[in-house]
């Protein structure tokens, strides 16, 4: 739908009460029956049909409803142009208009700096899961490739794995994060202190006393490398987890597992050739989202060293 | 019976111990290995770890890859009976022995490959035979006692029933072979099975006979110690006859059923001017003379009139030489069964060998033979396959056999799904676009209607299950150039998986979530679903396939049919959709997962619809294995380790009403070891009140009333859900695949409580018109993402009045008329989760009061109402949901398991003249206006009711005629059963009637049974059975909705 820009302000105010005189004449004396949020939305819906227009001075509606479509329609008519209504959207008393406004944004985030920055300020004041994760999901800082030796067209050579490490299968340090902020807090640097966190095992997290939970969680787990031996690659691999994962090795980013839904239990690699600390600990964070039913890495992880 | 034969001291000698004894007269012995003296003998050699221990041979090695047992040093072939003969082994069972549950174990093998394959079938394995013991299911005692025949050209198995055999203690079994088709076994003592298979004699063996295990690799080492072993002459006839099919239906080939007997000669002479008598029901059949060239057959054809009474007949035949000399003679028990008749199918997805028990509970159908896994019917299978049949049939049964192109291609890499670099995908699923395979399997299922469907008793087919759930985007076979026809481009290149990933994963994702319908990835996954896999193309000529073959009443079937993204079309042209789901937390659940197979069969009109239960519950779900509880149910003493226990009966008996709510043609359960025990299995029998409460429901409720149940139409609803094809693809984790376990299943849930009846719609519904009118409310649950099309009709639905109510899913797009907010499910909640919903419920019907009023009501959120009919008659489906928790799951609070008594006033928004509650057959008190219609009832726990309540006519009289008046014996009739008011015209209404007719003998006579009135009248066509007694036929009518009983008299010349 495009609003009518070209209409001028004085004709958008004449309509505009001409709306309201619409809406409010089906509201009975004693506003029940006429003044049910139905009736009054499809006179609305009536009346925007007729003038498109009309749309624009809907944004302060009382019915959320009504102010939440206006702002969508206005969004996909002016674009970038739409920002300032976007912020005050952010701060809409129905949860629904805020995310509508954080989604807006995030769709207009690859294109202009101010969406992107509105973002991110507007993250820690953000009141719900929904709407925290397109957010974050829009302003991630943490970009890598995945690039593997495996896949590396230009590696002419034979690639064989010289030593498999697993990695433990219990005692994993493990933390929700449902504000979806502790990618701010470093949580995956080597000096965290992460013995606050609960322990958690390889497998779903709802089979272990953390029942119904769906968002992001954290795993940490702190593991030995052998002396350093010849080799061209290390690399993590994940035999499956519910159901996206985001992954640091020693506090360096290695890059993500994002398919949703369809990802669950597809087994994937990381490379962590330049990260691993031979001889020494090394710390491996995992970022899990789930966004239904049973969630976690719920398949073991190891580490192969490849020649 | 003997104490343990192990373990004892090892004591090996080499004494001769067997003797062998050629003579023939029955009873002889053929061949006796005794090792009782604890002597193995110069015959025989030990092998591996076997020795003797106590005077028993035992097999100490319970590795399969290492060779055991006791063989002949030199191959002797008088150790291949010669015709028919009896094995006999005395034997123990160790407890300590390592069974594997896919491992026999064996007494005897001088066969060693059981079913040779085509490559093998130039070397000596159809020769000489086995017998052993097949572990049968998961507990360590139980068994089927087995044997193998090798024939020359071809061989045969047959097995017992299972059986279960203490350990460390000694038995018998006893296997008796006659040589023309016939296997009996018996264990110490008793009968346990008799089998069919086809008529020959052993082969002579050409391997050494191989005591306790496997003469070659994979070995199978008995498990036990083997005291024992002896061949016996039996009696044997080499010149029969056998009759294959034994039992009919009533009426069957047109009133004309073939009886089929076969002469067999397994002489070496030529028999010739024989004379062959033969008697039915003692009347004389036409005489024959065959001549029967040596080693031969013959088959005769007998027609019998079929319209006879329903009992036993006896087919006697006799075979005289050209002097009078019997040769043969044979009496058949033939059965006449009663028609396949007007019932609803109950059917037990499983099998159990007690056909008895399965009846007596109230099923109709279980699993019988039919398909061949490895490939084409084995037409040697047929004498074996007609017995089973006939069994089943003449308990009164009906089966359904199971096709599955999973087992029979899957193990061939050139059959499976591939992805773009050619290889095949980890979980494997066959390539069903695959013509190859398409042709390949539609022989096999061809050879098997060839061969068995002229059998009434095969009566369903499964045609694959769980099928959709491994597929993928196939790039090996012909699927790339399919869709390039098909669309005139490619595969897109994001494509690989059978959803797109989640548009959460997809940062260039429109941001309000509306695609293009025509965008290349929508179009590849429309058509993906809808024909592209392959697998809706395939049942459909499967269906056909059997269609075309099987010419009596035959059923086809698919299930799960919406474990697939809401799109018309799953399972193809099957006859019949089938969808199964678990019963708990809230066993109102299996209504949404009916309501979804409905809106998926909506797609093709007068496709039938099938509801299933899981009778098995997953222990992790509502009695976790981890977690401890304070007063421990009394099952956890026994079943401890147990993976899936039965379901509590209370949440079978609310499930139970919840589906037969809606209209269906079939209810199905599965899980047959939870359910039946007490043989132990993976599904354990945990709670034998759940068998009681299921037998009471099937008998009590499914069979008097099934015929109307299936009849009762639904109403166009007022209330819908819509399940969008695009929000599934797009937000896969949102929905379910017909796992009925996640919002939008919920919010169904939600909405039965407040009594608003919801339905399920599909986007098909409404882009094709096929809603005969709109709803007045319609839900659309996690609707994040939706395509321009579907966008548009929702636009447009709403200027034509339908309210949308929408929830925090809901595109931007989209504005709805209200908005609700999901209920989170908490699993170790379930009762709050349960009134979170129920309050959930209740602000709907207040969100809508003003737009829409349900035309039923009750003033108890426990009472779940449902509202079928037509014109002057309303079927209120009340059921009662009150719950708490007990003490069989209840203690680790994930599942409320007992029903409680209740109360609730139903107010229905019409008046009423007359009301009957259809399950106790009597009229139910109430009050009532013009305008409505007030009913207070009473509920015992997890009860259900069906009541009838009737606008304008009352139940008054029943009426019967029959035309003609005094019909002749064998003449063709019309019985006409009317209910009347009290003007004498028939209830506008379907209506259950019970009719019991007998002859002047006391006979029961057809249509004695449960039959449906429609518009208050039951025509029946038949013919009087010709050998029904003369003279007065008395006919008992009772109406099964008011109770009114009549008697009539009728005269049969």
């Amino acid at each position: 739908m495009k609003l009518a820009k070209s209409i001028s302000s004085t004709v958008c105010l004449a309509l505009a009460a001409a709306m309201a005189i619409a809406v409010a004449s089906c509201r009975s004396p004693h506003g029940n029956l006429d003044d049910h949020p139905v009736r009054r939305r499809q006179a609305f819906r009536a009346a925007v049909a007729e003038n498109p227009s009309l749309i624009r001075s809907h944004l302060d509606d009382s019915d959320e409803e009504i102010r939440r479509y206006a702002l969508y329609c206005l969004v996909k008519a002016d674009g970038t142009a739409a920002l300032p209504q976007l912020r005050k959207a952010l701060a809409d008393s129905d949860l629904l208009v805020e995310l509508t406004a954080v989604e807006a944004l995030a769709g207009l985030a690859p294109q202009s700096a101010e969406a992107r920055a509105l973002l991110t300020e507007a993250l820690p004041t953000l009141r719900t899961a929904a709407a925290r994760e397109t957010a974050v999901k829009a302003s991630w800082p943490f970009h890598r490739d995945i690039k593997l030796l495996r896949n590396d067209a230009s590696w002419d050579h034979e690639v064989t794995v010289v030593q498999k490490i697993d990695l433990p299968l219990k005692g994993w340090r493990f933390m929700t994060d449902p504000q979806q902020d502790a990618h701010t807090k470093n949580v995956f640097g080597t000096d965290f202190d992460d013995s606050g966190w609960r322990t958690m095992d390889i497998g779903y997290w709802e089979f272990q006393g953390v029942d119904d939970y769906n968002g992001i969680a954290w795993y940490r787990i702190r593991f030995t490398l052998p002396d350093k031996i010849d080799h061209n690659a290390v690399e993590i691999h994940f035999d499956g987890v519910d159901e996206s994962a985001w992954v640091w090795l020693n506090g360096i980013y290695l890059g993500c597992h994002d398919l949703g839904e369809m990802g669950v239990d597809m087994p994937f690699a990381m490379d962590g050739t330049q990260e691993a600390r031979w001889g020494g600990e090394n710390v491996l964070t995992v970022r899990i989202l789930d966004t239904g039913r049973a969630g976690g890495i719920t398949k073991p992880v190891h580490i192969e060293i490849l020649k | 019976m003997r104490k343990s034969l192990l373990p004892l001291p090892l004591i090996l000698l080499t004494t001769l111990c067997f003797s062998i004894n050629a003579q023939v007269a029955p009873g002889k012995i053929l061949a006796q290995w005794d090792f009782s003296d604890s002597a193995i003998g110069e015959q025989l050699e030990l092998r591996g770890g076997t020795t003797i221990i106590d005077g028993a041979l035992v097999n100490l090695n319970d590795d399969t890859s290492k060779p055991g047992g006791a063989v002949e040093k030199k191959r002797d072939p008088r150790h291949t009976p010669p015709d028919a003969f009896d094995f006999e082994a005395v034997f123990s069972l160790s407890g300590a022995f390592k069974r594997n549950q896919s491992t026999p174990s064996l007494f005897y093998d001088s066969k060693y490959v059981v079913a040779p394959n085509q490559e093998e079938k130039n070397r000596p394995y159809h020769s000489g035979f086995m017998v052993g013991l097949k572990p049968a299911g998961a507990a360590t005692s139980t068994y089927r006692i087995f044997a193998v025949f090798g024939y020359g050209q071809n061989s045969a198995s047959a097995e017992s029933h299972v059986i279960q055999i203490p350990t460390d203690t000694e038995h018998t079994v006893v296997m008796s072979f006659n040589g023309t088709g016939r296997v009996s076994f018996q264990f110490d003592g008793k009968a346990v099975g008799v089998a069919t298979i086809a008529p020959g004699v052993v082969s002579p063996a050409q391997l050494p006979v191989c005591l306790g295990d496997r003469i070659g690799s994979v070995y199978q080492p008995f498990g036990g110690a083997i005291r024992r072993i002896t061949l016996r002459q039996a009696e044997y006839h080499p010149i029969t006859i056998m009759l294959q099919r034994k039992v009919f239906e009533r009426g069957e080939g047109n009133g004309t059923l073939l009886l089929h007997p076969t002469l067999y000669n397994f002489t070496d002479t030529p028999l010739e001017n024989l004379s062959l008598a033969a008697t039915f029901a003692g009347q004389e059949l036409k005489p024959k003379t065959p001549s029967i060239a040596a080693h031969g057959q013959m088959e005769f054809v007998y027609p019998i009139d079929s319209w006879g009474l329903e009992q036993s007949y006896p087919l006697e035949m006799t075979l005289r030489d050209e002097n009078g000399e019997v040769l043969a003679a044979q009496t058949f028990d033939v059965t006449i069964v009663p028609a396949y008749g007007d019932f609803m199918t109950v059917l037990l997805w499983g099998y159990d060998p007690d056909n008895a028990l399965i009846h007596d509970i109230g099923f109709t159908h279980q699993s019988c033979v039919g398909f061949t896994a490895n490939g084409p019917y084995d037409p040697k299978n047929r004498p074996a396959d007609m017995e089973s049949l006939d069994t089943l049939l003449k308990a009164g049964l009906y089966g359904y056999c199971a096709a599955s192109t999973k087992y029979r291609f899957e193990g061939r890499k050139r059959f499976l799904r591939t992805d773009r670099q050619g290889v095949p995908y980890p979980r494997l699923n066959a390539e069903a676009s695959n013509p190859a395979l398409r042709d390949e399997y539609a022989a096999d299922v061809k050879s098997s209607a060839l061969a068995l469907g002229d059998h009434p008793a095969w009566d369903m087919a499964l045609i694959n299950s769980e099928v959709r759930d491994g597929t993928r985007p196939s790039f090996g076979g012909t699927e790339p150039a399919d869709f390039k026809q098909f669309a005139g481009y490619d595969i897109p290149e994001q494509v690989t998986m059978k959803y797109p990933i989640s548009h959460r994963s997809r940062p260039d994702f429109p941001w309000d979530r509306i695609i293009a319908a025509d965008s290349p990835e929508q179009v590849f996954y429309h058509w993906f679903w809808r024909e592209g896999d392959g697998w809706n193309t395939l049942q459909t000529l499967l269906s056909d396939t059997l269609h075309r073959h099987i010419h009596h009443h035959f059923t086809t079937f698919f299930d799960p049919a919406v474990r697939v993204p809401p799109l018309w079309g799953s399972g193809g042209h099957v006859d019949m959709l089938n969808q199964w789901t678990y019963a708990y937390p809230d066993p109102i659940k299996i209504a949404q997962a009916t309501d979804e197979i409905a809106a998926m069969a909506a797609g093709r009109p007068g496709q039938k619809l099938s509801s299933m239960t899981q009778v098995i519950c997953y222990r992790s779900q509502i009695a976790p294995q981890n977690v401890e509880v304070a007063n421990p149910p009394k099952w956890l003493e026994t079943e401890k380790d147990a993976a899936f226990i039965t379901i509590p009966p209370d949440i079978l008996r609310i499930a139970f009403w919840s589906k037969i709510s809606r209209r269906l043609d079939a209810i199905m359960y599965h899980g047959t070891g939870s359910l039946l025990g007490p043989l132990p299995h993976s599904y354990r029998y945990t709670n034998g009140d759940t068998k009681v409460a299921l037998k009471e429901l099937l008998n009590g409720v499914v069979k008097p009333l099934g015929p109307v149940l299936k009849k009762v139409p639904e109403y166009t609803p007022e209330i819908a859900i819509l399940e969008s094809f695009t929000a599934n693809l797009h937000s896969p984790a949102l929905f379910a695949e017909g796992w009925s376990v996640n919002w939008a299943a919920d919010l169904h849930l939600a909405l039965q409580w407040a009594a608003l009846q919801p339905r399920i719609y599909y986007e098909e519904h409404f882009l094709q018109d096929k809603v005969a009118k709109l709803p007045a409310v319609l839900f659309v649950p996690s609707a994040e993402v939706l395509d321009d099309q579907i966008l548009a009709k929702l636009q447009e639905l709403q200027r034509k009045g339908v309210v949308l109510v929408g929830d925090e899913y809901t595109t931007p797009a989209l504005m709805v008329d209200l908005r609700i907010h999901s209920v989170p499910r908490v699993s170790t909640d379930p009762e709050g989760t349960k009134k979170a919903l129920q309050k959930l419920g209740s602000d709907i019907a207040a969100m809508l009061k003003g737009i829409y009023e349900a035309p039923m009501k009750t003033d108890n959120p426990d009472i779940v109402l449902y509202r079928r009919g037509r014109d002057g008659a309303d079927y209120c489906f009340a059921l009662n949901d009150k719950r708490t928790f007990g003490d069989y799951v209840g203690q680790w609070r994930r599942l409320m398991e007992d029903g409680l008594p209740n109360h609730g006033t139903v107010t229905i928004s019409h008046g009423t003249k007359a009301a009957y509650d259809l399950v106790n057959h009597r009229s139910v008190p109430f009050r009532s206006d013009a305008a409505s219609t007030v009913m207070d009832l009473d509920f015992a726990a997890a009860e259900g009711k069906i009541i009838l309540l009737l606008k304008d006519q009352s139940i008054h009289d029943l009426t019967f005629a029959c035309e003609p008046s005094q019909p002749a014996k064998g003449e063709s009739c019309e019985l006409i059963f009317q209910i009347v008011d009290d003007n004498g015209k028939p209830v506008n209404a379907i209506l259950p009637l019970e009719i019991a007719m007998t002859d002047a003998n006391g006979n029961r006579l057809p249509p004695s049974g449960f039959h449906a009135a429609v518009d208050g009248t039951l025509r029946i066509q038949d013919v009087v059975p010709p050998n029904m007694a003369a003279g007065t036929v008395n006919v008992h009518v009772r109406c099964l909705a008011s109770g009114l009983q009549r008697d009539f008299q009728l005269t049969v010349k």
